[in-house]
């Protein structure tokens, strides 16, 4: 049997010489699992099209090699690489939904991949994969639309197609990005299985190196388009050579490793009871809140209750659906809820934003969760802080740039940035505009909804650097969402666990995430992906006819 | 439609702001585009005779009589050519700022509004759009007075449904946005968030159907003036040039052809110029995703 993938030398440019990917060489054995990691911009993805002898728009396979099974994949002409992709290597892209036609029976677009069998074999071929990716496999289930699947049912549909003709070599991009933690480990789990049970070899593109620990055996870590560092994943990943693979696992936020250390040094934030008498500066009360669809109300809060007072930070974390957003969206005015009031201050709030006072809206301010939609694209990012200033504290002028200025100096944005576009900015530039933008107003109570969710590691562990010392500094109050329990244990004091909609667990992050008491809070706990934990356990053996060949692929 | 244009071309190197290699049709069409615009309002003063005066036999060829010849009177091809793009060109450009103003000025209402407001918008325009300018204009004229002071109210009633349901669904899109979540919580009117937030937003699509209504009002301010309700003879104006050339077509075919081709020239100049500026904005916005 021959390697399923070797990749020598392998250089990706784009047509105007730069050169995205550099003299990359690795081999994978069957039944094999390699992880990428690296930010974005990295090249992983470049990378990850290149396996399939694939290149973006605009971008080529310069020199190199990339074979599968034997078969080269570059340099040859575009009719002899397409009929190696989907048979011999497969791809399973970042968004499933987005990669499954809408219009389409999710049966007869699997059934639509595969090559050179009759119709009938096809339709047992179909039906065999779907079992083996743990879907329904009967005909009810083959007719929906993928708008009927739920997230989890779309990237096992995805991963069904990748399989559907049994390729030797599957390349996973980002699987489980937009996944929450419980479907995401079930998804891997799956994955785990698949490559044990068919003996493939699995390539999985990811920026979490916690997943990348528990899930595959080897890694390769990728950085401005180069290979830094490869090797066993338990072994890069605890003890990293490169300084960019140090500063990668230094940057990662552990719910594990962190509740530890504040045990350990006895730095717990809250203050003890002394805080506990103070007034609450924000109170929800029995908030119901849900939204109206054609099947009926979906259920978002269902008697929410909880006090955050000036200076501390209240997390809520759940499921993606679990109403989260919705709780967020309420305290500031943009969800209208059914029933249940919101206090600010012992005041109660209009339920709408454009019913409550100017000081009102100046004291809570929003930041969102995509931070490239939270900008106007039209505006310059000085533009952008200096209207909260004219419109909550009349500043207006030359005045008003200045105090933005020196807000972007506050929140570290290079000064020079002031005057350029969004779109000229990176993910984590424009957050940090996002909440200078808030603090324009001088608020009291920040809403963080996801505010990391779309960054990579290292720069959502420099925005919550940021966040807990404008905290400190500012005795700012937070009411931060999240689906990542990392980020939560390394911000919030007090925890609020949500699951559709009803609070499951409040209390303490250490106590609540150390020690759950609710069943619910468990499987979250279990679920989320740790990189202590995934380096202390046994390394995940994957069995299989490669097996034995591993070592020797490894030399 | 060549004005339709996805942005799927991201650029390949993600990167900030990618300028695309701009094609050369762009600022050449905007050349020729400035040129004729100009040309329209200036070129009488050009004339070497006067635009409504005989200077020799009727339908004396190129060159014989006049550099282009001379129309069924005996007129000055050349002068009236210099001079009929005038009326043309400044009716279909009121047209078009007009109706351009309606629909933009509608469409924000109903897509960020939404609700109620929407579908009384949405209705009226949709029976707007069933109305055939000309008909109407047939209608209008044959009791009222003719000429250009009818045809701007008119098309600008028939044209402005076009962009208001275009810039309606921009607003849609653009309305959910978090930067204008962003703005209702600084608890900015209505007004203002329309102006500052969205409009900047869905211009792109504004200039795209502009283009396109451009070339609409052109057609439609042509086919009045020849079917004899737009602009009045005697003024020189290319469709009412073609109108009058068109018995003798056959004897001297060049008192139409010319301002045919002027007006098909003026056509293809405003739609290439639109779709270049369209590009423009719409590339600037697309620099931002990256790989």
């Amino acid at each position: 049997m021959s390697t399923p993938l070797v990749v020598e030398g392998l250089r990706v440019a784009d047509h105007a010489g730069r050169v995205i990917v550099e003299d990359v060489s690795f081999s994978i054995a069957a039944g094999q699992s390699v992880g990428i990691v690296g930010e974005s911009g990295s090249g992983k993805t470049t990378m990850a099209l290149a396996l399939l002898g694939w290149a973006r728009n605009g971008v080529r396979l310069v020199a190199g090699s990339v074979q599968v099974s034997g078969v080269e994949l570059v340099g040859r002409p575009e009719e002899a690489v397409r009929k190696a992709r989907g048979r011999l290597v497969s791809y399973v892209p970042q968004a499933p939904a987005a990669a499954l036609n809408p219009s389409m029976r999710v049966g007869r677009q699997v059934a639509e991949t595969v090559v050179g069998l009759s119709p009938d074999e096809r339709a047992e071929r179909v039906r065999q994969t779907f079992e083996l990716v743990e879907l329904p496999s009967d005909a009810e289930f083959q007719r929906r639309y993928p708008h009927e699947l739920s997230g989890g049912q779309q990237q096992r549909v995805g991963l069904a197609m990748a399989l559907v003709n049994r390729p030797r070599v599957l390349v996973l991009d980002e699987p489980t990005t937009g996944l929450d933690v419980i479907t995401q480990e079930a998804v891997l789990a799956e994955v785990d299985r698949l490559r044990a049970e068919l003996a493939i070899a699995v390539v999985s593109i990811s920026h979490d190196l916690a997943l990348v620990a528990k899930h595959t055996e080897r890694v390769i870590v990728m950085h401005n388009g180069r290979m830094v560092e490869q090797g066993d994943s338990h072994t890069v990943l605890a003890n990293p050579e490169h300084p960019y693979t140090r500063s990668l696992v230094a940057a990662v936020v552990d719910h594990r490793a962190a509740a530890e250390s504040r045990v350990a040094d006895g730095t717990r934030p809250e203050s003890g009871t002394a805080a506990r008498e103070r007034p609450p500066l924000l109170s929800v009360r029995d908030l119901h809140a849900g939204h109206g669809t054609r099947r009926g109300r979906v259920v978002a809060a269902e008697g929410i209750t909880f006090e955050l007072r000036a200076g501390e930070c209240l997390a809520v974390v759940g499921q993606s659906g679990s109403g989260k957003t919705t709780i967020a969206r309420s305290v500031v005015g943009l969800h209208q809820p059914d029933r249940g009031s919101i206090l600010l201050d012992g005041a109660p709030l209009a339920s709408r934003a454009d019913r409550r006072s100017r000081d009102q809206l100046r004291r809570v301010q929003y930041v969102f969760q995509d931070p490239f939609a939270s900008l106007n694209p039209r505006r310059t990012v000085l533009d952008s802080v200096v209207r909260p200033l004219g419109v909550f504290k009349g500043v207006r002028g030359a005045e008003a740039e200045d105090q933005a200025r020196r807000l972007l100096d506050r929140v570290r944005l290079r000064p020079e940035l002031a005057d350029a576009f969004p779109g000229e900015l990176s993910g984590g530039e424009c957050q940090r505009v996002a909440i200078a933008r808030a603090l324009a107003a001088a608020p009291d109570l920040l809403v963080c909804d996801e505010i990391t969710s779309a960054l990579d590691v290292s720069v959502q562990s420099s925005v919550l650097d940021l966040v807990n010392e404008l905290r400190r500094d500012l005795g700012l109050a937070l009411l931060f969402i999240s689906h990542d329990l990392g980020v939560v244990s390394t911000v919030a004091e007090h925890v609020l666990v949500l699951e559709r909609g009803q609070c499951r667990e409040f209390g303490p992050v250490h106590d609540v995430l150390g020690t759950p008491g609710h069943e619910y809070t468990r499987r979250l706990v279990a679920a989320a992906p740790s990189l202590s934990a995934a380096l202390v356990r046994a390394v995940p053996a994957a069995p299989g006819p490669g097996a034995a060949d591993i070592t020797e692929v490894l030399q | 439609m060549s004005t339709v244009d996805m942005n799927t071309g991201a650029a390949p190197t993600g990167g900030a702001g990618p300028r695309r290699r701009g094609s050369v049709v762009p600022p050449v069409s905007g050349c020729v585009l400035l040129t004729l615009v100009l040309f329209a309002l200036f070129a009488p003063f050009l004339a070497p005779h006067p635009a409504n005066a005989p200077i020799g036999v009727p339908y004396a060829m190129p060159g014989d009589v006049g550099v282009l010849g001379t129309d069924y009177l005996g007129r000055d091809l050349l002068s009236r050519i210099l001079a009929g793009g005038r009326s043309l060109v400044l009716v279909a450009a009121a047209c078009t700022f007009t109706a351009g103003l309606l629909g933009t000025a509608l469409g924000l209402m109903a897509g960020y509004r939404r609700g109620l407001v929407d579908a009384v918008i949405m209705r009226v325009v949709d029976l707007l759009l069933i109305l055939p300018p000309l008909v109407v204009l047939l209608v209008l004229t044959s009791g009222a007075e003719r000429g250009p002071r009818m045809l701007i109210p008119v098309i600008m009633i028939s044209a402005s449904p076009y962009v208001a349901r275009v810039v309606r669904t921009a607003t849609l899109d653009v309305a959910r946005s978090s930067y204008v979540e962003a703005a209702v919580l600084r608890g900015e009117k209505a007004r203002a968030i329309l102006v500052r937030e969205i409009l900047p937003n869905v211009a792109g699509p504004v200039l795209a159907i502009t283009g396109l209504l451009m070339i609409y009002a052109i057609f439609v301010v042509a086919s009045a003036s020849f079917l004899g309700v737009g602009i009045q003879p005697p003024a020189a104006d290319w469709s009412l040039m073609i109108k009058e050339g068109m018995p003798a077509i056959t004897l001297n075919a060049w008192p139409v052809i010319f301002p045919a081709a002027c007006i098909v020239v003026l056509a293809v100049a405003v739609n290439i110029f639109a779709e270049g500026l369209h590009r423009r904005i719409a590339g600037g916005r697309a620099g931002r995703r990256g790989a």
